[in-house]
C-alpha cells in the first residue's frame, strides 16, 4: 500500500485534526495501542476519534497514515501517563502526566506533513532504538551480554543495507536469528532477559517488523522504565527487584501442557523470586513501590519524551 | 498481509483445511483474548514468509465450538499445524523467531 498522509491536503489534515483537538485538550480522549471509537466498552483513542473507526485498514485509507505509526505514537504516550477510572466526570476517567508528554497526543499529527509517504518511519525508529540499545552509554549496557551485542550489531547491519535497498537472504537472516536464541537462552542476567528477547524477536527485515514493533517494544520498555527507578531503591529493594524479573522470566518461558497450564512450580527453585512474587510481599510494599515510582517518574518522562522527540524528528523529515 | 490469512469456519473447514495440499497453521483465536489479538501481528508476519510451504488460517472458536471441541483446545491462542486436518504439531512459541525456528524443524 502505498501512503499519502491526508491524501496531501491541508484541508483534509486541518478536518481530521480539528475532531481531535479539543477532545484531546479536554482529556477527553484516552491514548490507547489499539484503535477504539464508539466502543461501549472503552473510551475513544486518539486515532480512532482522527479516522472515527476501530479498523486499521480504514484508518490508513482514511487518514493515509499507517496504522503501525499511530498504534507507536499512542503507545508511547500510554507509556507516560497515568489513566484512572472517574466515573462522576465527562470523560469517565481522569489521565495525568507530564505536560510534554500529553502535548505528544497531537504534537506528532501536526508534524505530519500531508502527502508525506511515512510507511518506513517505524522501521526508522526501530533502528534508532537498536542503535540506543547498542550504545555503549545505555542505561542497561552493563546487561547487554557480549552475545548479545554482537548479534545486535549484525542485525543494525542488515537493516542498514535493507534501508539502503538491498535485499539479504533468508539463509542470512537464519543464521542471525540462530545467533540471538543462543543469545537469549543464555542470558542469566535479570535485567537482560527482556532486552535479549527484544533483540531476538526483532531479527527481521526491519520494514517487516513494523506491524509487530509495538508488542516487542513495550515489554522492553517497561523493563528500560522500571530499571530507571533502581537508584531510588534501598540494597534490598534492588535485590527483590532483580528476584522478581527472574519469577518473572522463569514463569514466561516455563513449558505449558495441552490446556497451557504449567504442569509445575517454575518458582519452586527460586525460593526468593516465590517470595517477592506473593501477594503478601506485594501488599506490604505496595506504599513503598508507589513513592519509588513517584521519585523515579521525571527521569522516566525524560526518556519517554526524549524517544517522543526522536520520534517527531522522523516524522518531520518525511 | 492480512489477505494471506483466512478465517475458516465450520463450514468451509474441509475444503480450505482437510483438502488443502499444503500443511496449514491454525490459529485459534476469540476478539475478547488480548494474548490472541498481541499474537496476530506475529502470525500476519509469519505467513508470507511461509506462502510457498504453509498455508495459514484463524478459527474464532466463539462462533466455531465443533472446531474447538475437535482440536481439544482449552486456552488460546492456540497454534496447530496441521496435515490433512489432523494435528502434526502444537506450537508453543510466541515470537516470529521461535515459530519459524520449530517451522523449520517440522517442515523440513
Amino acid at each position: 500500500m502505498t501512503f499519502q498522509a491526508f491524501h496531501g491536503s491541508p484541508t483534509v489534515k486541518t478536518e481530521l485534526l480539528d475532531r481531535v483537538r479539543a477532545q484531546w485538550n479536554a482529556r477527553a480522549l484516552a491514548p490507547a495501542v489499539d484503535l477504539h471509537w464508539n466502543n461501549a466498552d472503552q473510551p475513544d483513542s486518539i486515532s480512532g476519534t482522527l479516522a472515527r473507526t476501530q479498523d486499521r485498514s480504514e484508518f490508513e485509507e482514511r487518514t493515509g497514515i499507517p496504522a503501525d505509526l499511530a498504534q507507536l505514537c499512542e503507545f508511547l504516550i500510554v507509556a507516560g501517563v497515568r489513566q484512572t477510572k472517574a466515573p462522576d466526570t465527562a470523560a469517565g476517567f481522569l489521565l495525568e502526566g507530564a505536560d510534554a508528554v500529553l502535548a505528544f497526543g497531537t504534537e506528532w499529527l501536526n508534524a505530519i506533513r500531508p502527502g508525506a509517504d511515512l510507511s518506513l518511519i517505524v522501521p526508522q525508529f526501530a533502528r534508532y532504538c537498536l542503535a540506543l540499545l547498542l550504545d555503549p552509554e545505555f542505561i542497561l549496557a552493563e546487561h547487554v551480554s557480549t552475545a548479545l551485542r554482537d548479534v545486535g550489531g549484525q542485525i543494525l547491519s542488515f537493516w542498514d543495507r535493507e534501508l539502503s535497498g538491498e535485499s539479504l537472504a533468508r539463509s542470512e537472516w537464519r543464521d542471525v536469528q540462530g545467533a540471538a536464541m543462543l543469545a537469549t537462552a543464555s542470558d542469566t542476567s535479570a535485567w537482560g532477559y527482556r532486552v535479549a528477547a527484544f533483540v531476538e524477536a526483532i531479527a527481521w527485515p526491519v520494514k517487516s517488523v513494523s506491524r509487530e514493533f509495538v508488542g516487542l517494544f513495550e515489554p522492553y520498555l517497561f523493563n528500560w522504565l522500571m530499571y530507571l527507578e533502581t537508584p531510588y531503591m534501598t540494597e534490598a529493594e534492588r535485590a527483590d527487584r532483580a528476584h522478581l524479573l527472574l519469577g518473572w522470566k522463569a514463569m514466561a518461558t516455563a513449558p505449558r501442557d495441552e490446556a497451557g497450564k504449567i504442569d509445575f512450580d517454575p518458582l519452586e527453585s527460586l525460593p526468593e523470586s516465590s517470595r517477592v512474587m506473593s501477594s503478601n510481599h506485594i501488599m506490604q510494599t505496595m506504599d513503598r513501590a508507589e513513592a519509588v515510582r513517584a521519585a523515579a517518574r521525571s527521569r522516566k518522562d525524560a526518556v519517554i519524551t526524549a524517544l517522543m522527540d526522536a520520534l517527531l524528528a522522523l516524522i518531520r523529515s518525511a | 498481509m492480512r489477505g494471506i490469512i483466512m478465517a475458516v469456519d465450520e463450514t468451509n473447514f474441509e475444503a480450505e483445511v482437510v483438502a488443502s495440499p499444503l500443511p496449514v497453521l491454525i490459529d485459534f483465536w476469540a476478539p475478547w483474548c488480548g494474548p490472541c489479538r498481541a499474537l496476530l501481528p506475529t502470525i500476519e508476519a509469519l505467513a508470507p514468509i511461509y506462502a510457498e510451504s504453509l498455508k495459514v488460517v484463524t478459527i474464532n472458536i466463539d462462533e466455531n465450538p465443533a472446531l474447538k471441541d475437535r482440536f481439544n483446545v482449552q486456552s488460546i491462542p492456540q497454534l496447530y499445524l496441521t496435515q490433512e486436518g489432523e494435528p502434526m504439531a502444537r506450537l508453543t512459541s510466541r515470537t516470529r523467531t521461535q515459530l519459524a525456528a520449530e517451522l523449520d524443524d517440522i517442515l523440513v
